[in-house]
């Protein structure tokens, strides 16, 4: 299942952490999602490529790092702005991992449109919030 | 490829000979107390051999004929007591205390920045940032040595030493000495294998305690001790030096290492203190030379042959039992278990040692399982196994790496089969050695490491009492990240040390844990997060292990990676261990900062917001002990904004309150366009000069704030609390400095003086003090709930001229904790040179700085209050208010003039007026005589004031003539300007009546702008202007609709009927006073106005009334006073507008309400150009239309009093009025445009019709509607004037296909020149209908049928209306219906 959820922005400062375990993980989460960030850095540094020659960008990184038990995948937008989740289960697919990603592009895509939302702050938007739990206990209950 | 050589190096270092060291007591005994040296410890310098047989080498053969040279060389000499292996706790405390010391050694110093860690691992050079772990690791692989499960460690040689004058037979002595000496501890128990070690027999001469007979005698005994023993008797002398500077101490200082308790490690327990000359003191350069020599031969003259001889001797041996197909297959299926083969004899020379047939752990993976099996501890000397790893271990001393790979992987599989896993583990090390040692690819090298890795670990799994599987686990593991560090693999050496801590101990994985984080920086691309996650998990385990140095070292090191990231949940972590190390180690103001920084913690809940304010209000008070006084931090709470800071200061511009701050910049600017002259409105010169915005050239710095001295500078500072719990923020104050102004004399003082928060100085008094510095701070205070977010007011008054700098805010939190924060306000960027962009604001990263203000010398100043305007109004309400305007500076004022706004709903000021406001009352206080446009009186109290006014006093200045305040409209507002006499000296007042009036319901917002100069005048400041805003509620009140008839019956010849709908929206009672209609083309006739009786008119709430009040042209009418039944009636009834009824001060109002009507709305501004173009056009289109006749009704009225006095007067008006022409009944036809019917089946068709009237008067109507006659058919009644138009007329009769029966010229072409036309149309039921009342405004539907006899074009317009109004006013009339037009055809049959 998924146990956190993550937006990073485009100077990689943290935009939204949200956690489905308890309060008392949310540092290490927090520690395991901003050390992924040097594999996103990574891989964006090598460019993003399709999964065929000739198409776009994937934005779906990945695996990013494995932290113990987690396992941390991205995705990249963009705008520079990153998507990661922390799942603790060791089977999950990669497509499946690709549709939650598109669903939380959309849900903070809706998020920043909001014209009362300053970019660079972090996104206490409580419908985006309730998008993100939403995808996050999807994946759980399927 | 340095760090590989380097790794190679320890490695060949670790894989020398070890030689045993049996000295007699005696020998001991000399060695330490002339050089502080055991004698073991004398020769380990000499063991390190650069060259051997100089350049020219050492010739081995190795078993498979394969030449090699050795050129360098190395022996390692212990003492044969101190050749075990520590117990682990002394291991480990002896290594505690090893990190201790080294961290302590750099324990002050500062941590490098991250730039520089990446750098040095770029470098690959780790231990710069990490000395302590290279220590560690040494004497960590130190103690590790003499495992009974490798002979890498036994001995092969023995040195035997006698003094020189031992007596008695010396090979008996010798011998007595071999066999009462302490052998190590796995000799004893039979591991170590004795036979085959090397005996070398050495004399030594102690110089300084022997005569040179001795020697003599030595050498004597030493002959023929060879002829016994062999060649390997040798005469060693020493301490021959004099004491003096010892030759090479560092030899001993490197060479030597740390004691435990018990010994161990090739270490004794203790060492004696060294001696006064050093270690080495008694030695002479022969001495050293002849220890050199010594080694030297041993080395090459007895080792090496001996080794030579013993492997190729072990390798017979191991070819005969272990190599070939037949020990393969015997080994492979009739290997027993390895319950038997701790317990095989030695002597069964190279019988393997049985082991249980069973599946060996074939992958890492599986060594649970495999664990729970019985494991071999070790192979008893003799055994083959034994024999096998003394010859790969030989090998690997002599340099024949594939015999040892050879023998070290048969080996391998024979331990694996035996379960015998430490010893397999131990062979996979050495594996790995010789992979490293050969050159072999990294990946085998790593292979077998990570094997022995692996192996180690399963012992600990399968039994975790013992946990010298994890230690040995950790040593290979160490082995394989220096390797793979050295390969550049440095993510392989991340795991190896990330793999080795999970198991370890605290400090152990602490030192793993860091040095995992150093292998993240040396990647290609660094991984700076991971390496501070890491870093922080190190941390945690020296926080542990009780290393708090090294804890604090690792969390100060990371801070700067997330600091100011905005993670607030690690920083909080980071800064909680860093603050509580900090408080433990006695550091209360480091603890003060850690905790402070965890305050802003809005996600946390409040019981942690509050251990975390407690904990730093504790740690503070223990630093205010410690430093004596109260540190001033940067504190978080409250949350100041320091990038957006309200400014207000009275420089050029002073507000006189809150309301007049609140209306926008560009409204003010506009009225003060229009009270500056006009050539600072319009400054001469042309486009050329500049654009027509205002631009900032480049770096030019934008207009320096300017104050007064005396006046206070006000900063609206934001402060919010982020926390669930309650702030109390006292001593709130501004940070000042102040400075002279350039070119004045500096103060007394020296240097600038400046505000510093939280302390005194001095025993001047304050307000001196105040005086030294140039300025005075007001102190507040506030305490913020949860969450919440104000505004606070802070001001200071600048006290002498020159620059005063507002740094920023200081507080007191919650009574304890001193706090300041430094303003950063965004600063222009300047624009670069040729851009067309904006300004830019530099708002990312706004630097540090403070806000500056020019201080002026004392100026004047000019308050403005208005009073007694009331909280609501009515709409069109006239208010009289009171305006006291008072100078409060230090200097005289004059030259005052006002702007009022005109818009913002129409509200309106009016200055001057005399009070009453009723024209009567005026012309009383005019002398009766008329009032010519807008004339004041303005009635000037001088109050009693501080000094004496420079001039005449206001008083004197207004009471020679009642000034006249004529008002001037000028950029959208009204201009009035005070005599120029009129001066205000300082501390004195002057009162004007002033007129209020809101034409619209809602809020109103009155601003105006004064503008006075002193009366000396500075460059800096030539004028100032004062900005006053007020507002009032407007309720609704008397609604007024207009309307101008023309050719109504009883109008005189060219008169009109005007008709004032009159709506009472007010909740009381108004009394109608007048009805005025100041125009130049109309004016009111005798008679009056109807409806208003005797000159008033209640209309009650939410009642309607009319009015209704012929026109006549300017120039027909007889006086209207003298048709006047009432004085109102009379003036209101007046021809112009100057006896209309309105006083000064409403026709004032009337002139701005007019003009607020009269401007066009505000589109985007078009070129100048086309601008003036527009504006001379609206002039001639607004000056055609006045002259066509619009005209404004006005409307008086009266309410009750609020208080009892006066009644409350207002008027409402309408301008620009305009004739109407239209019928009082408006009349319309409609119905179907065409249709068709059969007229076989029915002769006639009856079409359905409707006659809309509406009534467009006020007034009710009674309407008569005739069928079937023709408009010009009927006579008209006599006096009553048809409405008829001609338009309407020629429709009528100019309709061709209309066979009306009085249209003679038309006809339908087939009946032209015929008979009468039959009707085509005849009207259906009545022909005459009457409706006995319409209502004002409503609109009635009458039915109608007409039948059709035949088909065609149908033109109905037969239809009359006529009209009956009771009145007031009575009006009779008539008009023809609009024709309807309706074409009927005939049905088509339907097809059979």
């Amino acid at each position: 299942m998924i146990v956190a959820a993550a937006v990073i922005g485009p100077q990689n400062q943290p935009l939204y952490l949200a956690t489905f375990v308890g309060e008392d993980d949310a540092a290490r989460l927090s520690t395991a999602v901003h050390c992924s960030l040097d594999a996103v850095e990574e891989r964006v540094g090598a460019g993003l490529r399709g999964t065929a020659p000739g198409d776009a960008p994937d934005a779906y990184m990945g695996l990013l790092a494995t932290e113990g038990e987690l396992r941390l995948y991205g995705y990249a937008t963009n705008t520079r702005s990153k998507l990661v989740l922390a799942v603790d289960d060791p089977v999950i697919k990669d497509d499946e991992l690709r549709a939650i990603f598109r669903r939380m592009h959309a849900a903070l895509v809706d998020a920043l449109s909001n014209p009362f939302y300053q970019q660079g702050t972090p996104l206490t938007s409580p419908r985006f919030d309730a998008s993100v739990r939403t995808i996050a206990t999807a994946l759980g209950a399927s | 490829m340095e760090r590989l050589q380097s790794v190679k190096a320890q490695l060949q270092r670790a894989h020398c000979p070890c030689v045993m060291v049996l000295a007699a007591p005696e020998v001991e005994a000399a060695c330490l107390q002339r050089n502080g040296l055991s004698f073991a410890e004398l020769l380990r310098p000499f063991g390190v051999i650069r060259q051997l047989n100089g350049s020219v080498g050492v010739p081995v053969r190795t078993p498979a004929e394969h030449p090699l040279r050795l050129h360098s060389w190395r022996l390692r000499f212990y003492a044969a007591q101190t050749m075990f292996q520590p117990s682990p706790e002394a291991a480990d405390a002896h290594l505690r205390g090893v990190v201790s010391s080294a961290a302590a050694d750099c324990g002050s110093s500062e941590v490098l920045e991250l730039d520089e860690l990446v750098a040095a691992a770029g470098r690959r050079d780790t231990a710069g940032a990490t000395p302590w772990f290279p220590a560690w690791r040494r004497e960590y692989l130190r103690l590790m040595q003499f495992g009974e499960h490798e002979t890498l460690d036994h001995p092969v040689a023995c040195v035997l030493a006698l003094p020189a004058d031992a007596a008695g037979d010396l090979a008996a002595v010798f011998g007595t000495l071999w066999h009462q000496a302490p052998l190590p501890p796995l000799m004893q128990a039979g591991v170590m294998e004795a036979a085959g070690v090397l005996r070398h027999y050495v004399l030594v001469h102690d110089a300084a305690s022997m005569g040179p007979e001795v020697l003599a005698a030595a050498q004597e005994k030493l002959r023929v001790l060879a002829a016994t023993l062999g060649s390997s008797c040798q005469l060693l002398s020493i301490n021959s030096g004099g004491g003096g500077a010892p030759v090479g101490p560092r030899l001993w200082a490197d060479a030597l290492h740390g004691c435990l308790p018990g010994g161990g490690g090739g270490e004794p327990a203790e060492r004696p203190p060294a001696p006064p000359g050093g270690l080495g003191a008694a030695l002479s350069e022969a001495d050293m030379s002849a220890l050199a020599t010594f080694v030297h031969e041993l080395a090459a003259r007895h080792v090496i042959p001996h080794l030579e001889g013993r492997v190729r001797a072990l390798n017979v041996q191991v070819t005969a039992n272990r190599k070939g197909l037949k020990n393969q297959l015997k080994s492979l299926l009739w290997r027993k278990g390895s319950s038997s083969s701790s317990s095989g004899t030695a002597g069964a020379g190279g019988t393997p040692h049985e082991s249980p047939r069973g599946s060996a752990p074939g992958t890492p993976s599986a060594g649970a399982a495999a664990g729970a099996a019985p494991a071999v501890a070790s192979y008893v000397s003799g055994s083959v196994e034994s024999h096998m790893r003394q010859l790969s271990d030989l090998a690997l001393m002599l340099g024949d790496y594939e015999t040892a790979s050879a023998t070290l992987r048969l080996l391998a599989s024979d331990t694996k089969a035996d379960r015998a896993y430490k010893a397999y583990a131990g062979v996979q090390e050495a594996l790995g050695a010789a992979a490293v040692l050969a050159g072999a690819p990294p990946a085998e090298a790593a292979a077998s490491y990570k094997e022995a890795f692996y192996r180690y670990s399963q012992l600990t799994q399968a039994n975790p009492v013992n946990r010298q599987g994890v230690r040995y686990a950790t040593r290979a593991a160490l082995l394989l990240a220096e390797f793979l560090r050295g390969q550049g693999m440095h993510g392989d050496a991340n795991w190896a040390y990330m793999k080795a801590h999970f198991q370890e101990d605290a400090l152990r994985a602490g030192l793993l844990l860091e040095q995992a984080a150093h292998c993240l920086l040396a990647l290609a691309q660094a991984h700076t997060r991971k390496f501070a996650f890491h870093l922080v998990l190190a941390g945690l385990r020296y926080d542990m292990a009780e290393q708090k140095g090294l804890a604090q070292r690792a969390y100060r090191q990371v801070m700067g990676i997330y600091s100011g990231k905005r993670w607030a949940l690690i920083e909080e972590h980071l800064h909680d261990m860093l603050g509580r190390q900090a408080r433990d180690a006695g550091d209360a103001p480091a603890a003060a900062r850690h905790f402070m920084a965890m305050l802003a913690c809005p996600q946390a809940s409040p019981f942690c917001q509050r251990l975390y304010l407690t904990q730093f209000m504790e740690a503070l008070q223990a630093a205010q002990q410690q430093l004596g006084f109260p540190p001033v931090l940067d504190l978080p709470l409250p949350a100041v904004n320091c990038e957006r800071v309200g400014v207000q200061h009275d420089g050029q511009t002073c507000y006189s309150g809150v309301e007049a701050r609140q209306v926008t910049g560009e409204q003010w600017k506009a009225l003060e366009g229009a009270l500056a002259p006009s050539l600072e409105t319009h400054p001469s010169g042309s486009w050329l000069d500049g654009g027509s915005r205002p631009r900032l050239s480049d770096g030019e710095e934008p207009a320096a704030r300017t104050c007064c001295v005396g006046e206070p500078v006000g900063l609206d500072v934001e402060l919010a609390n982020p926390l669930q719990l309650d702030l109390s923020v006292s001593h709130l104050r501004l940070v000042c400095s102040w400075e002279p102004a350039p070119g004045s004399a500096r103060s007394p003082d020296g240097p600038p003086a400046a505000a510093v928060p939280g302390g005194g100085s001095g025993s001047s008094t304050p307000r001196q003090q105040q005086a030294q510095q140039g300025f005075q701070v007001h102190e507040e205070g506030v305490t913020l709930q949860g969450g919440e977010r104000v505004v606070v007011h802070l001001r200071v008054v600048p006290l002498r001229p020159g620059t005063l700098q507002v740094a920023g805010v200081a507080w007191l939190l919650n009574g304890t904790a001193h706090g300041q924060a430094a303003f950063r306000i965004p600063r222009p960027r300047p624009r670069k040179p040729g851009s067309s962009s904006k300004v830019l604001i530099d708002a990312a990263a706004p630097a540090p700085g403070g806000i500056a203000f020019k201080v002026l010398p004392p100026m004047p100043r000019l308050e403005v209050s208005v009073s007694g305007l009331p909280p609501t109004l009515l709409a069109g309400e006239v208010a009289q208010c009171t305006m006291r305007l008072r100078n409060s500076g230090a200097m005289t004022l004059q030259h005052l003039s006002m702007a009022a706004a005109l818009g913002g709903g129409g509200a309106a000021v009016f200055l001057g007026g005399p009070p009453g406001g009723t024209a009567a009352a005026a012309a009383a206080a005019a002398g009766g005589a008329a009032v010519d446009g807008v004339a004041a009186a303005a009635a000037a109290q001088p109050a009693g004031g501080r000094g004496t006014p420079p001039s005449r006093s206001p008083r004197a200045s207004l009471d020679g003539a009642l000034l006249q305040l004529t008002a001037s409209f000028r950029q959208g507002a009204a201009v009035f300007a005070l005599p120029p006499a009129v001066r205000l000296g300082v501390g004195q007042e002057l009162t004007l009546p002033v007129w209020c009036r809101a034409p619209q319901a809602g809020t109103a917002h009155f601003a105006l702008a004064w503008r006075y100069e002193p009366l000396v005048k500075l460059d800096a400041l030539a004028y100032r202007t004062v900005r006053c805003a007020q507002s009032v509620e407007s309720q609704p009140s008397l609604q007024l609709g207009a309307r101008l008839t023309a050719g109504v019956p009883g109008c005189a010849p060219g008169g009109c009927l005007l008709q004032a709908q009159l709506r009472n929206a007010a909740a009381e009672a108004l009394a109608v006073v007048g009805l005025a209609c100041p125009s130049a083309a109309w004016r009111l006739a005798a008679g009056g106005a109807a409806g208003l009786g005797d000159g008033s008119m209640q209309v009650g709430s939410d009642a309607s009334a009319a009015l209704h009040c012929q026109l006549v042209p300017a120039g027909d009418a007889a006086p209207a006073a003298a048709a006047a039944a009432h004085d109102l009636a009379a003036a209101a009834v007046a021809a112009d507008s100057s006896s209309s009824g309105l006083s000064e001060a409403e026709a004032g109002l009337l002139e701005m309400s007019r003009r607020v009507a009269a401007a066009l709305p505000k589109h985007l501004q078009p070129p100048a150009e086309q601008q003036q173009q527009r504006q001379k056009e609206r002039q001639r289109r607004r000056q055609q239309r006045e002259h066509e006749g619009g005209t404004d009704v006005v409307v008086l009225w009266q309410a009750r009093s609020r208080d009892g006095g006066m009644p409350r007067r207002g008027f409402c008006c309408v301008h620009n009025q305009r004739l109407h022409a239209a019928p009082p009944i408006d009349a319309q036809l409609r119905g179907p445009a065409s249709l068709e019917h059969d007229f076989g089946a029915a002769p006639l068709c009856v079409v359905p019709l409707t006659l809309q009237l509406r009534n467009t008067m006020a007034a009710p109507a009674a309407v008569c509607i005739e069928l079937g006659k023709a408009a010009d058919g009927q006579p008209s009644p006599v006096g009553v004037p048809t409405w008829a138009p001609a338009a309407a007329a020629a429709a009528a009769g100019g309709a061709a296909v209309q066979p009306a029966p009085s249209s003679s010229a038309s006809g339908t072409p087939a009946v032209q020149g015929a008979l009468p036309a039959v009707r085509q149309h005849a009207w259906c039921g009545r022909t005459r209908l009457t409706l006995p009342t319409v209502a004002p405004g409503e609109v009635a539907e009458v039915a109608l049928r007409v039948a059709v006899t035949r088909p065609g074009k149908l033109s109905l317009a037969d239809c009359l209306v006529f009209w009956h109004y009771a009145g007031p006013p009575h009006i009779t009339g008539s008009r023809a219906v609009p024709p309807h037009y309706c074409s009927v055809a005939p049905a088509q049959p339907p097809l059979l």
